[in-house]
């Protein structure tokens, strides 16, 4: 069940079904030009999810409580321009038959140049539609890297327009970036408008298996209609979201954890102070044979909610979840493996505006296959 | 006198009535010890007194057959190893080619390791070597160079394990019991791969940098020898091995149809 983010209203006007053909034509320009493995790659994962849930929590509930499915394609491409030299894309092609999306959706996620060095220390740099650098949870988003079902609600996957720099020396490694799009959260807070703003995230691996980062962006989160319901002489790029989030991530053996906390503030219209936001999470893995494991995610979100009600009124407040997933999965090979989990909310609250917000609960089932679609097409000499 | 005679069997005659039982003994013991050293003094006979064969020759590969794949990763590590170029991995293609023997002919049981350590090392978040041929029965360890965690694990049906994630230093081992191909992956690092051959004979060869391959000690007899590569078809030779005999075989891989006529 991965939430989906459009970064900004300008970014929905380029990628509708278009993307989708600018796609299809890189992969087959490509493949025409070269069919050596060593130059090129197409892979991608297949999801089946199926899920039950109740009818009325705000954050799991699908198709009024009933079974429902969602399909999910993935799909990445790389050409090895040069041996430093790589171009890269990524699309996604979801069917999901809950009430309230039943649809085909697709969207073009990354399309990027990447320069790798061949030194040590190694770097890389990264330009054009990336995944965000911000937080690590999006790091291991895909359903295969992803120990449960679900994604932190506090994480959204986003793909910003911009350029990213990476790499590691001893004991230290970085990601510098420079991005057109906020980390938002989705139905929470406007659709952002393009507006650069850096990103960093340091990290400090004190041993193997054992690393601290933490990271920090500033930038607007506005877009530039709102611009119009604003005191004279403000403009939408004056109220800027600042996160800064530290994160863990430990493994050892069998045993897996990554963690995360993030501190945000918005400047809001009209308002003189900041509003806030704290959320955290930690989730564990273990793995008991080399088929069978285990994982389990505890988060708490105090998120922003931050809307435009009408003329000069704005409403700014936070919305406090408890959210609890739990799974086990089982490896059939090793591209293909399932993952039973069930997951339950609880919101905090007491007063009249929190019987919106009924607790929930999900049980949900999801068939991963990752593959090589060039080795389909490779035969044997 | 004669009476006498005919109370006494002939070896009770040689032996005293209290030995029999040593020598009942010392037969035993003697056969027992016959049983145990009996594969030992066959493979020696054949290795000693009738003299073993000898394959060698040079092994050519076909442009095409690279099994080298373009390291992509949409996430990269947050202590990226810098790969080795592909260059470096071309010339080195030889090594993961496999000449091997074959017999229809019942061979010895070889449950010991011919190879000194059989070993996979993980560098540059590449495993080395990319294809390892073993006996059966051989130990084959995994060790970690690099300043980051691997997770070494294989779902095969021949041999299936997980060696959890552990730092540079520290190796671990796995046995291989049982003959079959053995797909080697990493859980951190998912274009990591190897291929371990389980081989039920010692008599396998893996080419060196120049293409030379050589095959020693091979029993006297009727062999398909074999020519293995992840992206060849299976293709075989049949060939005869005489006692003290120096056969020179040079192989393309993809094995040709000139090839197999001449045979």
């Amino acid at each position: 069940m991965k939430k989906r983010l459009s970064n900004n209203l300008d970014e929905g006007r380029i990628f509708g079904q278009p993307a989708l053909w600018l796609f299809a034509l890189f992969i087959g320009l490509t493949s025409q030009l070269t069919v050596a493995q060593e130059k090129f790659l197409i892979e991608g994962i297949f999801d089946t999810e199926l899920y039950n849930t109740d009818a009325s929590s705000r954050l799991l509930a699908r198709n009024d409580g009933d079974i429902s499915t969602l399909l999910r394609l993935q799909l990445w491409s790389a050409f090895q321009v040069s041996p430093k030299l790589q171009i890269f894309a990524m699309g996604e092609f979801e069917f999901d038959n809950s009430s309230s999306r039943s649809e085909t959706e697709s969207e073009l996620e990354q399309l990027a140049l990447r320069y790798s060095s061949n030194t040590n220390p190694f770097y890389y740099v990264e330009a054009g539609k990336l995944l965000s650098p911000a937080g690590s949870a999006s790091r291991h988003s895909l359903s295969t890297l992803n120990w449960l079902i679900g994604q932190p609600n506090a994480y959204y996957i986003s793909y910003p327009w911009g350029i990213r720099v990476a790499g590691s020396r001893g004991k230290l490694d970085y990601r510098l970036a420079l991005l057109d799009s906020p980390v938002i959260v989705a139905q929470y807070l406007p659709d952002p408008s393009a507006a650069y703003r850096p990103a960093l995230n340091f990290g400090l691996t004190l041993f193997t298996g054992l690393r601290f980062g933490a990271s920090y962006t500033k930038g607007p989160y506005l877009n530039r209609q709102l611009g119009d319901y604003l005191l004279p002489g403000d403009s939408w790029r004056d109220f800027d979201q600042r996160i800064l989030g530290f994160d863990v991530q430990f493994s050892r053996g069998y045993f897996e954890l990554n963690g995360e906390l993030i501190f945000s503030k918005y400047d809001v219209p009209f308002q003189s102070k900041t509003t806030d936001g704290t959320d955290y999470y930690l989730e564990m893995k273990y793995t008991w044979t080399p088929r069978f494991y285990g994982a389990v995610r505890f988060e708490r979100n105090k998120s922003v909610f931050i809307s435009h009600l009408m003329g000069m009124s704005w409403l700014a407040q936070d919305v406090e979840v408890n959210d609890v997933e739990i799974s086990l999965g089982y490896r059939f090979n090793p591209n293909t493996q399932i993952k039973l989990a069930y997951r339950r909310d609880y919101w905090d609250g007491k007063d009249a505006r929190m019987t919106l917000f009924p607790d929930g609960h999900s049980l949900a089932v999801q068939l991963s296959h990752q593959f090589d679609l060039m080795s389909w097409f490779v035969k044997k000499l | 006198m004669e009476t006498e005679l005919k109370n006494y069997s002939f070896d009770e005659a040689l032996i005293p009535r209290v030995g029999r039982w040593y020598l009942a003994v010392f037969i035993y013991l003697c056969m027992g010890l016959l049983l145990l050293l009996l594969p030992c003094l066959t493979q020696a006979e054949v290795g000693l007194s009738t003299g073993t064969g000898t394959l060698h020759g040079k092994v050519r590969v076909t442009k095409r057959l690279i099994s080298q794949r373009m390291r992509f990763r949409l996430y990269q590590s947050v202590h990226p190893q810098p790969p080795p170029t592909i260059e470096e991995e071309r010339s080195d293609e030889w090594r993961n080619i496999v000449i091997y023997l074959e017999s229809k002919a019942s061979m010895p049981d070889f449950q010991e390791s011919h190879q000194a350590n059989p070993q996979i090392i993980q560098l540059g978040e590449t495993f080395f070597p990319h294809v390892l041929p073993v006996v059966k029965g051989s130990t084959v360890e995994f060790l970690n160079e690099d300043p980051i965690f691997h997770n070494v694990f294989s779902l095969s049906r021949t041999k299936s394990f997980d060696l959890g994630r552990y730092p540079k230093g520290v190796s671990k081992s796995v046995t291989f019991d049982k003959t079959g191909i053995v797909p080697v992956f990493c859980h951190l690092h998912s274009d990591m791969s190897a291929i371990i051959m389980v081989l039920n004979n010692p008599y396998f060869s893996v080419p060196d940098s120049e293409g030379q391959y050589l095959i020693e000690g091979v029993p006297p007899g009727s062999y398909t020898i074999v020519a293995w590569h992840e992206r060849s078809e299976r293709a075989d030779l049949q060939v005869e091995i005489k006692p003290g005999e120096d056969i020179e075989l040079n192989i393309t891989v993809p094995i040709t149809d000139e090839e197999t006529s001449e045979q």
